[in-house]
């Protein structure tokens, strides 16, 4: 028990020591085989750039604006997903129908959808949020359809045993059982939105007035620099780590962990 | 000895599962009555279908023909007023403690909430 508290605190320290290491690689590489910034710039300019693009305040705020997005465009899904999955289990007439929805929509990329949501919604910020919510919706309700299938039965019988009807069973059992499914659902949705959001900023990112982080890449490009497409790309990155290793992290710490119902613990 | 009238009535009960090539039947013609204070023991080997109709008693599967009479009253789905015990043991729920469990099935059973929670410590302490 002792040995993983350890292991569990040290993993951020890991994490950086490997990272320190990539970065010792890169600038190391970049001087050695003289390669030249246009292509690869060193490490220090790279971190100049992201220290002048945040106190010129832009890559700051494209940053936070795509961050934003994403989070509206989560919230949606999640919210969403849940309620699909309570109406398919309430109404297995409906399940079936939801389920025949997710297969067909789930495998189905977003930037695909790109040129008909263009004509719906217009090239604008209700076209990039339409995209986000595909990528994440289909995957956290794939999840919840598992979650909801492995729900154990005795929770259920245990639950009819006290006169519990069907929506309680559904919202109150069923769901915090299938808790674990939804998170990971989260994580793939989340990851799949925010790879979504950022390939449709670049596409949308000349029409809207804000643009974020895909469009500050893209911008960078136009201008030849390479430092600052690193930067927005090494801002790309540590927002996905952060939200990982922190949020993410700490949900499943407060939740399925200490209700011993994480992965680790389902092998009987 | 006067007989009392039957609390639990199972009368002429038949259930059958689907399996592969057709219908596997696990209950046939089950009829036995108990009163109050009976003791019953229903022995079988394993697969015999002794779960089955626990199940069926409880009413948590329908049976195919006959009927479960509790108190004289058909058993059409579970209930508080014939909470069974199952063989499983993890049937707490994982994310409440103890004492939230015993809580939650009080509240689901209607008890209000002072003595719902003097009732579950007094639980705790009673079995350590």
């Amino acid at each position: 028990m002792k040995a993983n508290k350890n292991r569990r605190l040290s993993k951020p320290l890991i994490r950086l020591g490997w990272i320190i290491l990539l970065l010792f690689l890169w600038e190391f590489g970049v001087k050695v085989f003289k390669i030249s910034p246009l292509l690869f710039p060193p490490v220090e300019s790279v971190l100049q750039t992201l220290w002048t693009s945040f106190i010129r305040g832009d890559l700051g705020f494209q940053a936070l604006y795509s961050f934003g997005f994403i989070l509206v465009g989560l919230t949606i899904s999640a919210v969403l997903a849940i309620l699909l999955i309570l109406i398919a289990f309430r109404w297995p007439v409906a399940g079936s129908f939801i389920d025949t929805v997710t297969a067909i929509a789930h495998p189905l990329p977003g930037l695909a959808l790109l040129p008909l949501l263009i004509i719906w919604f217009s090239a604008g910020s209700g076209s990039v949020l339409a995209i986000v919510v595909h990528s994440a919706l289909w995957p956290i309700l794939l999840n919840l359809f598992s979650g909801f299938n492995a729900v154990p039965q005795i929770y259920i019988d245990a639950a009819r045993n006290l006169s519990m009807c069907k929506s309680d069973i559904i919202l109150s059992v069923m769901f915090k059982s299938a808790l674990g499914y939804f998170i990971s659902g989260l994580k793939i949705g989340w990851a799949r939105a925010w790879r979504a959001l950022i390939s449709a900023e670049m596409v949308f990112g000349a029409i809207g007035a804000k643009g974020g982080i895909g469009w500050y890449i893209l911008k960078q490009r136009t201008f030849m620099n390479t430092a600052g497409l690193f930067a927005g790309i090494v801002i790309v990155v540590v927002l996905g780590i952060l939200v990982e290793d922190l949020f993410f992290n700490w949900l499943e710490k407060v939740t399925i962990r200490r209700w011993g119902m994480s992965a680790a613990n389902d092998k009987e | 000895m006067i007989k009392n009238k039957p609390l639990l009535e199972c009368n002429h009960v038949w259930k059958a599962f689907p399996n592969g090539e057709g219908n596997l039947s696990v209950l046939e013609d089950v009829h036995f009555s108990l009163a109050e204070g009976e003791f019953f023991v229903i022995l079988g080997p394993s697969g015999g279908g002794k779960s089955t109709l626990l199940r069926v008693l409880g009413g948590f599967e329908p049976p195919d023909k006959g009927e479960v009479l509790l108190d004289q009253v058909p058993v059409r789905q579970p209930g508080r007023d014939a909470i069974m015990i199952f063989q499983s043991f993890d049937q707490l729920f994982p994310w409440y403690t103890l004492k939230q469990n015993l809580i939650y099935a009080l509240k689901k059973t209607g008890a209000e909430s002072d003595p719902r929670k003097a009732a579950a410590e007094a639980e705790i302490d009673r079995s350590g």
